[in-house]
């Protein structure tokens, strides 16, 4: 494999360390998941292959209850989170925005925990009743820090000669916005809600926080069962959420090919 | 003019737009609130502890009455406290606290009078669980589920029961074999540590017994596994720990699977801790309230509840039913003696302390 | 680019309407909030009604030996995860972008995937694996390395373990995106000039993926100095680190203003920490960061 004049140590050491990372990062994964086939409470030995697991999944209300809610509150924020992205580049057909993108840039910096806290600490002074609400707010902040500066990355790209002709023909601003910016950044708009609804999906800390007891979601639900037991059913609900994930990432990456823009 | 119109049209526009989208926003978080107003009449708003009730029996329950349960869960006494005396209990109908807290609502007021009267269940609750010190009369709590934190031990290791049925299992060095699993509760843990140094006299504790508390506890930290109440059962079934100091309902949880774990309460006395239901003096609903609490306490109820999950019952005859169980027997065979020696975890230390010793005693 | 318009109309409005929540909610919900944790940390009491008088008394309880001492083993723990971090993506992303071809996007693919499955599913499956009966200790067992099993979880080793595992993608990413510009003609040239490897390396490669890696170091150092959920899990809550102290404060002490100060405090050694770190490169190689912004 490695053909030229590399010293001998090296020929092996560079695909052995490749290797050695990849396994370290997949072997768990790969235990977990074929434990989450195993007839056996505690997954110590191997016992026999069962599906049972994965029935008690299906049938547990908790879960699915769980589920759900994740679902709408990742839908919720990548909705709001786009839809404010796309406003704020309408916005900048006006008046520059520059200031406005800059801010969102300290909230992928800073760590998560100092964002989660602080919401937490004002929503309780101002008595927000803490649930869907508050988790759709921080769950969106997290997204807007990501989808503005995607968006405005992509936006930069364009060709600006294309708008300001469009100007010229005599379209308004808001037909500019419509017909030329929208379809020319369909993909990196898929790519970004994607990249969010992931983010949220998968999202602990903020949740942790803001969630006041009364919404679980997913991500919540695994944290309680690994702090308070071990079930092959969280192997199970883990499986579906890696090939949920997986399948996920695929489409995302499809479309990048496909499209050949980001 | 056209000039100056435009600025000030321009401002105009600015704050009002701001504005209208603050509002927006902000209803929008306060909407759950309304909901509650409106839905008021038919629904109960439980707060507990994340496993003292079955949402299948509040399904049950829902479907035969009518009236929605909400259940929301809260992780620490302090954190139910804290937000009880922030809303003067408002929004809650129902809530389940330790003994200890039942003292600290009744002393700010914030419980209404339980009418014993209208419930159909009080005569068969096991006598010795009520009349306690943290409610002498009962009149604002009525126990849901109890149980006792001693030592649970790995019956392989320690064949003839444990060497010394005493505390000091946990703490002494030299008695200490393989891991332990120490409670994850501070509150539970500074305690039973106090218990092992001074003896619970009911008086506040001096600074330099508090710094005996941190040493003992950082020299223990050598030999612990893990901080963990709810974990302590399968670590010592998975031969992880040797021993452990959890709650009896844990270690039925665990002998469910595995035949060697062994329980025992230690001679200083081991630990009750009682969760019990109380109405918060705000709560309207209390006839709904009182349906709810009559049908959780039918004996069929009680008994799914803890075949289902990990508790132990109440009432006399459900304890009678589960002894018939082996995996009950063996932990619902206390002899008075050892009863009345148990103690609560009360309020021999103040939060400011327990922090102060859990910073401590965590720190790398 | 466009010209403004002299008129106030309706247009402007509209455009106004759609683009200021964008704004509206960063400022309410993050800066506000940043704000807010300082001024509840400047004093003791508060509620909706006022704020009670300023203090430091916070600050000064920052200076205690448990606050101290947890922030030293959060920056210790940062750098080590930090370091081995390097040390593991540097030979993955070179050895991808030099030999490897069609399989690329692919393995890159691979590399990608846990980055996209949630965090907490990969510390669970380090349960079975670090376990006393689990894969780890079976695997040494059987290479003779170990008698007796051993007890991995509940350790410092196994943080560590599961923090690189958990962070090694934030590391490799940024390091290929600027690994794989670098023209491979540039490294052909420096071995036609006689250069060895390591020469080669330091010289050409390191300079020109500084500013890849330097993004890489910041999200990984700044994420694992405030990580809570792996010390609280894998280490079986024995550790407190910067994390932990945060969420017991706001979730189990419910005291805001220490929590809040300690949360300012942290931020503050983090930010320094990494300020630090720029500052040494920087003077360390005074060309490699011309024009790359923080």
């Amino acid at each position: 494999m490695i053909t030229d004049s590399s010293g001998g140590l090296r020929r092996f050491l560079l695909p052995l360390m490749t290797l050695f990372v990849y396994a370290f990062l997949y072997i768990p994964i790969a235990i977990l998941i074929v434990f989450s086939f195993n007839d056996a409470v505690f997954p110590v030995h191997w016992n026999s292959f069962t599906l049972k697991w994965y029935k008690q999944l299906l049938h547990s209300p908790e879960i699915i209850q769980a589920w759900i809610n994740s679902l709408i509150i990742a839908a919720s924020s990548v909705s709001l989170s786009i839809l404010m992205g796309l406003g704020l580049i309408y916005m900048s057909l006006f008046v520059p925005v520059r200031a406005v993108v800059r801010m969102s840039y300290l909230i992928l910096v800073a760590p998560e925990i100092v964002l989660a806290v602080g919401l937490l600490s004002v929503l309780s002074y101002l008595s927000v009743p803490l649930g869907f609400g508050s988790l759709i707010v921080g769950h969106t902040l997290i997204s807007l820090g990501f989808v503005i500066p995607i968006l405005f990355d992509r936006f930069s790209e364009l060709n600006p000669n294309i708008i300001e002709a469009s100007l010229d023909l005599g379209a308004t601003r808001w037909q500019t916005f419509r017909r030329i910016l929208l379809p020319q950044m369909t993909p990196t708009i898929f790519a970004a809600a994607l990249l969010v609804f992931t983010l949220s999906f998968d999202d602990f800390l903020i949740s942790f926080f803001c969630t006041g007891g009364s919404v679980q979601t997913i991500s919540l639900y695994i944290f309680a069962m690994i702090r308070s037991g071990v079930s092959p059913v969280l192997n199970a609900l883990s499986t579906v959420i890696i090939v949920a994930s997986s399948l996920l990432v695929f489409a995302f990456c499809l479309v990048r090919v496909k499209s050949r823009v980001f | 003019m056209q000039m100056f119109s435009r600025r000030f049209w321009n401002c105009v526009s600015v704050g009002a737009v701001t504005c209208a989208w603050l509002v927006i926003i902000f209803g929008a978080l306060f909407i759950p609130k309304l909901v509650e107003r409106l839905h008021n009449s038919r629904t109960i708003n439980i707060f507990a502890w994340s496993d003292s009730i079955d949402p299948d029996t509040l399904h049950d329950f829902e479907l035969q009455t009518n009236i929605r349960v909400n259940l929301t869960y809260y992780d620490s006494n302090e954190e139910l406290f804290a937000k009880l005396r922030a809303t003067n209990g408002v929004g809650y109908d129902l809530i389940v606290p330790s003994d200890y807290m039942v003292k600290r609502f009744t002393d700010e007021n914030l419980l209404q009078k339980i009418d014993k009267k209208k419930l159909n269940f009080v005569n068969r609750i096991d006598q010795r669980l009520l009349g306690l010190p943290f409610d002498p009369g009962n009149d604002y709590s009525i126990p849901l589920e109890w149980s006792i934190i001693g030592i649970c031990f790995d019956a392989d290791l320690f064949q003839n029961g444990l060497p010394e049925k005493s505390w000091s299992m946990i703490f002494d060095q030299t008695l200490i074999d393989g891991k332990l699993v120490a409670p994850g509760d501070a509150r539970e843990l500074c305690t039973i540590a106090s218990l092992y140094l001074f003896g619970l006299t009911g008086k506040s504790l001096s600074p330099d017994q508090i710094n005996k508390i941190v040493n003992l506890l950082r020299e223990q930290k050598h030999r612990v596994l893990a901080y963990s109440g709810t974990r302590a059962d399968l670590l010592v079934a998975a031969h992880n720990a040797s021993l452990a100091a959890v709650a009896n309902v844990y270690v039925a949880r665990g002998s469910k699977h595995v035949g060697h774990l062994g329980f025992a309460i230690p001679k200083e006395g081991g630990f009750l801790t009682i969760e019990n239901f109380v109405i918060p003096v705000e709560s309207k609903k209390t006839d709904s309230v009182y349906q709810l609490l009559n049908f959780l306490y039918q004996p069929d109820v009680i008994y799914q509840s803890c075949m289902n999950a990990v508790v132990l019952p109440v009432t006399v005859d459900e304890q009678k039913r589960l002894t018939k169980l082996p995996v009950f027997k063996k932990l619902l065979d206390i002899s008075s003696t050892e009863f009345k020696k148990l103690h609560f975890f009360g309020e021999v230390l103040t939060d400011e302390q327990i922090d102060e010793i859990w910073r401590r005693l965590k720190a790398p | 680019m466009i010209e403004q318009e002299a008129k106030f109309c309706l247009r402007h409005v509209k455009a106004f309407v759609l683009g200021v929540p964008a704004f509206i909610w960063q400022f309410v919900f993050f800066y506000v909030p940043l704000f807010f944790l300082f001024i509840i940390s400047i004093t003791k009491s508060w509620n909706i009604l006022g704020f009670g008088s300023i203090t430091m008394a916070n600050y000064w309880a920052m200076l205690a030996w448990a606050p101290v001492k947890i922030i030293s083993a959060s920056l210790l723990m940062a750098v080590m995860t930090t370091s081995i971090c390097v040390v593991l993506a540097y030979p993955v992303v070179y050895f991808l972008c030099r030999y490897v071809g069609r399989l690329r996007s692919f393995m890159m693919f691979l590399l990608i995937l846990p980055f996209w499955t949630n965090f907490l599913l990969h510390v669970y499956a380090w349960f079975m694996m670090l376990e006393k009966h689990g894969l780890v200790n079976n695997l040494l067992i059987k290479l003779g390395l170990i008698s007796q099993p051993v007890s991995l979880l509940y350790s410092y080793l196994a943080i560590v373990i599961v923090m690189v595992h958990s962070y090694l993608p934030f590391m490799i990413f940024p390091l290929y995106s600027v690994m794989e510009k670098i023209d491979k003609q540039l490294l052909e040239a420096s071995a036609d000039l006689g250069a060895t490897f390591w020469q080669t390396f330091f010289r050409v490669i390191f300079p020109l993926t500084l500013s890849g890696l330097m993004t890489g170091v910041v999200l990984v150092f700044v994420t694992s100095f405030a990580e809570f959920v792996i010390p609280e899990l894998v280490g079986g809550d024995k550790f407190f680190f910067v994390g932990n102290l945060i969420t017991h404060y706001f979730l189990v002490a419910r005291n805001a203003s220490a929590g809040a100060a300690f949360t300012i405090v942290s931020s503050l050694v983090v930010l320094g920490a990494i300020s630090g770190i720029y500052a040494f490169v920087r003077s360390a190689m005074p060309g490699a960061m011309r024009g790359k912004k923080l």
